[in-house]
């Protein structure tokens, strides 16, 4: 045997060898693989952390007692008996601290170096007629509280005397003050004053010296009130002015607690314990509100007070600031969703598309491969390691790309994002090739086209559009969900969108054959040629059109919602103020107060409603109000806001009986109707009036949230003449007009009747106006995810073209030999894929269209309309709303992308020679 | 009355032993095409597409022995790359039995037909960009279908045995080569090679030299002739090129998906040295009888619906049928 001739074995590494074969594909494949791993990895981390970050500035902008947990426990000498010194001492409160302490467990993480304990006094009155007051004959007397803080050596610096000692007996303590409490309070060091509680028993406080804080911002300072200087507290006084006065803190030494227990209500020791903001993260709200709930009144409360009674954990704030944040990033949730849903059907589209062309280039090497004798098992295999050599580690780089970039607490939804993508990437070649090359075939012309496919893809395509048929119609059917994140809403458009695109691709050849045998009998040939080629069942699966259109679909469920919201706005603006303007006040307003505003610039009309609140139907539960209008104007108002339906005047002046003709709200007419004949008697300002109801309006402008009744001014003073007077006049003004000048009004109303109270519909929009955190985080995650959508659905349709490419070639390099021109060609490439394209535009279109009724029970827009602080009227405007121009626009920009770039690659193909293009012998 | 019956009890004794008797015999006789490697016997293939039905074949028969170096002749659409594409087990017949190498053809099961694919068949395509892969070196196309097999242990081995086939072939100074980097005629040797890869018994090969020029289709065809002296490979060539079928020993001609017609040659050495080469061009009989007379002896006679046989001691007379010429003569 020769020695062996050969250097290398020749025995292939089947990897090597083809990522040595393509290396151009290979990087292609491999960067798509990374944008798709660091998009999917960095949606969720992204939504992470503008969420963490809206958390943590709402919960900052709160002040220090408004985020803390406080635990306190009243001790004095009638609550507890026996032995109350031992809970005031220091290691009393570590221990209870401690205790405390082991409660604490994530996801509520407390700052421990902010934790702040200490004993106060309750509740003492300081009369020393030296203490001032504001105003100085104020009714009420300054308070006083004694604090005593561990480490108060530390936190404070000595300005004058000395820090106090801790003995004194049951009457008299040292204290000390800081200087601007010295400053308000008249106080010096050596001075004295006496606190007294509810029992008159007097406590002499002798101020030993003045101290000023070291670090005044830290916790130690500002847990409790009023430390720092004194505060003037208003005390409400219904029926006159509030009270104020004065509440001040001195600090004692903290051994020297047991003085406080000499006072009635004795002593409260508290433990401050404010929230780390810093650990605070959006989806650990639930979980948070919880242990919240446990500490303040549930089995951790109840360990805690097995301890020792009496004490109690509440927190003053923190719930109040979780419930509505966790409300709105509720709300926001389906918009994310959707967008996230929406791109991952696209990018997954895209690389199922990269692998059938991939499939479809080498298929003459997968059938030699199965015809020289390797199983499936084995094809596959090599394929799954080819793939797997170039997917995983791009993944892997794409998902540490996003980690690093996007910082965030949870990384298991990124990971499995990334992997769910690698997996997709490296398993989707070796399945389509599996497929296409199970039973070896020998070669066929692959420039076939069918007249109509096969009926195994009918069936399939069948089954497909039934379930999708299904699970829509089960949306539609469900209603109004349990809010929040829904994942078949959020698949909603991606459904639809394969719906219509296997629907569409089905039904289009028809129209188009019908077009070219029309255009068959024209003299040129391109026409006929391209639409005939184009009315054959398409060669390209469905993947390209549902790409485009989940993208389209996206694209315009985004803008429904901002239109949705923009109306909602709109339509609660106009419900509260009623009109363009209003001006109202108790009472009536004065005569001239209507011509005066009329003459304001940008007001066009003017008209008065007396409005009467809080009348009753006679033993009838129903409360409404009484609108005494004026039938003409008022009609032109309901027609201008929209507020009602054509609101009948006539009727209103219409009869001259005793009763009165009305018009009521649904609920009152009901409760009149359930008397004798629609009549009944209402009580006015000018006493009883008998009222016929002749007509219904569901809304009215004048009374947005009650029940009403309307009955027209001049009938009214028919029968009771009294109203004619000024006083029973209208009390509030309705201005409808354009652009009202809010100074000039202001101005006007406030020289004639100082009182009243101006509302502009405009202003009232531009307060729902703000955007928090939260929704402009959202609004960047959708607007990117709409644009990576984008991309990718143009990607697909480049993939596209690029499947055809080759056969594309041949067909024009052959039409070049027949003799048609440049340009001629041109247009074929265009016609040929241009029925596609618009069929892509045309599905989005209806596609969007048919998303919006579809969504709107299942998206709710209050909460990003509003912001959830103050309740807002009318607020049932804000749903789901078609929005012309996000429909159109990426529509029409498709079309014509996809003709530029159709165009381009035909004038690229002209030009290489056709000796390439066809050889002898090949036989496709 | 008792005799006729006892008469016919035996007449009845003896049909049923002689029946048996003929069974028996029928069944130690060797069957039809024992011993051959390619048995086609009633090869039918039809293919329907949309309603248009096609006979590629229409009951061929075909024996091919081991050893041979045939080629098979024929008009286009007469049916040679159906019947190569079934013989590769690419392809499945409708109806008729076929059988390669003790492998049943129309019975193959997906491990069966990968066996078969792998050990039995090797095949050559006339495109030769759909022979080799083009990201793998010759040497690396010869070694792939050796791993496949895995009958060769040792990669050592396999590029060893790699290197002689393509020694053999004459293309051993293009082992390092890729595919692009070859003409065609070191291409089709290539191809060559990697059929030969596993030592298979039945090499096929459709118009090997269809798109090579003279001298490369000679070199191809030394090639094929050595596979098939050296290593005793039967070989089947499907051609139009008139130079490889008037060198190979046996020609079949196929026509209207039936074998019509085989020139066989041989080669007789007479007493000086001189080597003369006999044609004899033959019509293909098959099992039931079947003969097609070739187009030109047809035409050349007028015969169209019936002949009319005579069996004389050592031939058969045709006639055509012509009732005026018939009415002459038997005057």
């Amino acid at each position: 045997m020769a020695e062996p001739r050969f250097r290398h074995s020749g025995d292939v590494s089947w990897i090597r060898a083809r990522l040595r074969a393509a290396p151009g594909g290979t990087l292609a494949c491999a960067a798509l693989v990374l944008v798709t791993a660091f998009l999917a990895a960095a949606l969720p981390r992204a939504v992470d952390g503008y969420e963490d970050t809206a958390l943590r500035e709402t919960v900052s902008r709160a002040s220090l007692p408004g985020r803390s947990v406080t635990m306190s426990l009243q001790v004095s000498r009638l609550s507890v008996p026996f032995d109350p010194e031992a809970l005031l001492t220091s290691t009393s409160l570590r221990e209870t601290e401690a205790q405390f302490q082991k409660l604490v467990r994530p996801p509520l993480a407390l700052e421990r170096d902010q934790t702040v304990y200490g004993v106060r006094s309750v509740d003492t009155v300081a009369t020393d007629p030296g203490l001032p007051r504001i105003p100085s004959d104020a009714l009420l007397p300054p308070k006083g509280t004694l604090v005593a803080q561990p480490d108060l050596a530390a936190n404070t610096r000595l300005v004058e005397g000395r820090l106090p000692h801790p003995r004194g007996d049951d009457r008299s303590v040292e204290a000390v003050i800081t200087d601007r409490t010295a400053k308000v309070m008249k106080l010096r060091a050596g001075s004295a004053f006496h606190l007294e509680d509810a029992v008159g028993s007097v406590m002499t406080v002798r101020v030993t010296g003045i101290v000023a804080p070291r670090t005044p911002a830290v916790a130690w300072w500002n847990a409790e009130p009023d430390l720092r200087k004194p505060r003037l507290v208003s005390l409400a006084n219904p029926g006159g002015d509030p009270n104020p006065y004065w509440h001040f803190t001195a600090l004692i030494d903290d051994n020297a607690t047991n003085v406080l227990l000499g006072l009635q209500d004795g002593a409260l020791a508290y433990w401050h314990h404010p929230a780390d903001i810093d650990a605070l993260t959006a989806h650990d709200v639930p979980a948070l509100r919880d242990r919240l709930a446990a500490l303040t009144a549930g089995p951790a409360a109840a360990r805690l007070q097995a301890q020792q009674r009496d004490l109690r954990v509440e927190e003053q704030g923190l719930s109040k600031l979780l419930g509505p944040f966790a409300d709105e990033r509720t709300a926001a949730q389906p918009l994310v969703l959707v967008a996230a849903v929406g791109m991952s059907a696209v990018a997954m589209v895209v690389l199922l598309m990269a692998a059938g062309l991939s499939a479809a280039r080498r298929r003459n090497e997968f059938i030699l491969l199965r015809a020289r004798g390797i199983s499936l098992g084995a094809l596959t295999g090599r394929l799954l390691a080819e793939g797997a050599v170039v997917a995983v580690p791009s993944a892997a780089a794409g998902l540490a790309l996003a980690l690093f970039l996007l910082p965030a607490e949870r990384a298991a939804v990124a990971v499995w994002s990334a992997a769910t993508v690698a997996v997709v990437a490296t398993v989707s070649l070796p399945l389509r090739a599996a497929a296409t090359a199970r039973r070896p075939r020998s070669q066929q012309r692959e420039d076939i086209v069918a007249t109509r496919p096969s009926r195994r893809r009918t069936v399939a395509e069948l089954t497909l559009v039934a379930l999708v048929a299904g699970a829509v119609v089960a949306l539609r059917q469900r209603g109004t969900a349990d809010g929040g994140a829904d994942l078949l809403t959020a698949a909603a458009p991606v459904l639809l969108a394969v719906v219509c695109a296997l629907v569409l691709l089905r039904l289009y050849p028809w129209p188009v054959r019908l077009l070219a045998r029309s255009f068959a009998r024209l003299n040129g040939a391109v026409l006929h040629l391209g639409l005939a080629r184009a009315g054959r069942a398409p060669s390209t699966t469905a993947l390209p059109l549902l790409a485009v259109l989940v993208s389209l679909t996206v694209t315009s469920f985004g803008g429904s919602v901002l239109a949705g919201v923009e109306s909602g706005r709109d339509h609660a603006a106009v419900t509260a103020v009623g009109a363009d303007a209003r001006v109202q006040t108790d009472g009536a307003l004065p005569q001239k107060l209507a011509s005066q505003v009329r003459k304001v610039p940008g007001v066009r009309e003017v008209t008065g409603v007396r409005v009467d609140p809080g009348q009753q139907v006679m033993n009838a539960g129903t409360s409404f109000d009484l609108l005494v209008v004026d039938p003409e104007p008022y009609a032109r108002l309901v027609a201008v806001t929209g507020l009602g339906s054509s609101f009948p005047a006539g009727k209103l002046d219409a009869g001259a009986s005793r009763a009165i003709p009305a018009i009521a709200s649904p609920l009152v007419a009901r409760t009149f109707k359930h008397r004798v004949g629609d009549l009944g008697s209402v009580r006015s300002s000018v006493g009883q009036v008998m009222v016929r109801i002749v007509g219904t309006q569901d809304a009215t402008p004048a009374s947005p949230d009650h029940e009403f009744l309307i009955v027209s001014k001049n009938a009214l003073a028919r029968v009771a003449p009294a109203t004619r007077e000024p006083a029973h006049g209208p009390s509030t003004l309705y201005a409808t007009g354009t652009g009202i000048d809010a100074r000039a009004l202001r101005a006007a109303v406030s020289k004639a009747a100082p009182k009243a109270l101006v509302m502009l519909r405009t202003e009232q929009r531009a307060s729902y106006g703000t955007t928090s955190a939260l929704q402009s985080g959202t609004r960047h995650v959708y607007l990117v995810a709409v644009a990576a959508g984008a991309g990718y659905s143009v990607l697909a349709l480049l993939l596209s073209l690029l499947h055809n490419a080759p056969q594309r070639k041949a067909l024009l390099a052959r039409l070049r030999t027949m003799g048609m021109t440049g340009r001629q060609r041109q247009w074929l490439a265009v016609l040929e894929m241009l029925p596609q394209v618009l069929l892509g535009a045309f599905g989005g279109i209806l596609v969007a269209l048919a998303e919006v009724p579809l969504l709107r029970q299942g998206v709710d827009l209050t909460a990003l309309a509003f912001s959830a602080a103050e309740p807002v009227t009318g607020a049932s405007g804000a749903v789901l709303r078609t929005d012309p121009p996000s429909l159109l626009l990426p529509s029409a920009a498709l079309v014509v992308l996809a003709c530029a770039v159709l165009a381009v690659q035909a004038r690229l193909t002209g030009r290489r020679g056709e000796g390439t293009e066809l050889r002898m012998g090949e036989r496709s | 009355m008792s005799q006729d019956t006892s008469g016919t009890a035996e007449r009845d004794r003896v049909t049923l032993a002689e029946l048996e008797r003929r069974i028996t015999k029928g069944r130690e006789q060797p069957a039809y095409g024992h011993g051959a490697l390619i048995v086609c016997d009633r090869l039918v293939r039809i293919f329907t597409a949309q309603g248009v039905e096609v006979q590629a074949l229409q009951g061929l028969d075909l024996l091919v022995q081991q050893g041979e170096l045939m080629a098979l002749v024929g008009a286009s659409g007469s049916g040679k790359s159906t019947l190569l594409g079934i013989l590769a087990g690419l392809d499945m017949p409708t109806a008729g039995a076929a059988s390669v190498a003790g492998f049943d053809l129309l019975a193959l099961d997906s491990g069966a037909r990968l066996r078969y694919q792998r050990e039995v068949v090797g095949f050559v395509w006339q495109q030769t960009s759909r022979n080799l892969l083009p990201y793998l070196t010759a040497l690396q196309n010869v070694v792939l279908p050796m791993g496949l097999a895995g009958r060769v242990k040792g990669r050592q081995a396999r590029a060893d045995r790699a290197g002689e086939l393509l020694d053999l072939m004459g293309v051993g100074y293009c082992a390092d080569r890729r595919p692009q980097q070859m003409s065609g005629g070191e291409q089709q040797r290539t191809a060559i090679a990697v059929a030969l890869a596993n030592h298979p018994s039945l090499v096929l090969a459709d118009e090997p030299t269809g798109q090579l020029d003279s001298a490369s289709a000679a070199q191809v065809f030394d090639a094929f002739r050595t596979a098939n002296e050296q290593l005793g490979t039967t070989i089947v060539v499907v051609t139009h090129d008139q130079a490889v079928a008037s060198a190979v020993d046996r020609t079949v001609a196929i026509r209207d998906g039936r074998t019509a017609s085989e020139v066989i040659r041989r080669t007789s050495v007479d007493d000086e040295g001189r080597t003369t080469v006999h044609a004899s061009e033959y019509a293909t009989v098959d099992r039931s009888g079947r003969l097609q007379l070739p187009r030109d002896f047809t035409r050349a006679l007028d015969i169209r619906d019936r002949v009319m046989l005579e069996l004389e001691p050592d031939h058969i007379a045709l006639r055509p049928d012509h009732p005026e010429q018939d009415g002459q003569a038997n005057r």
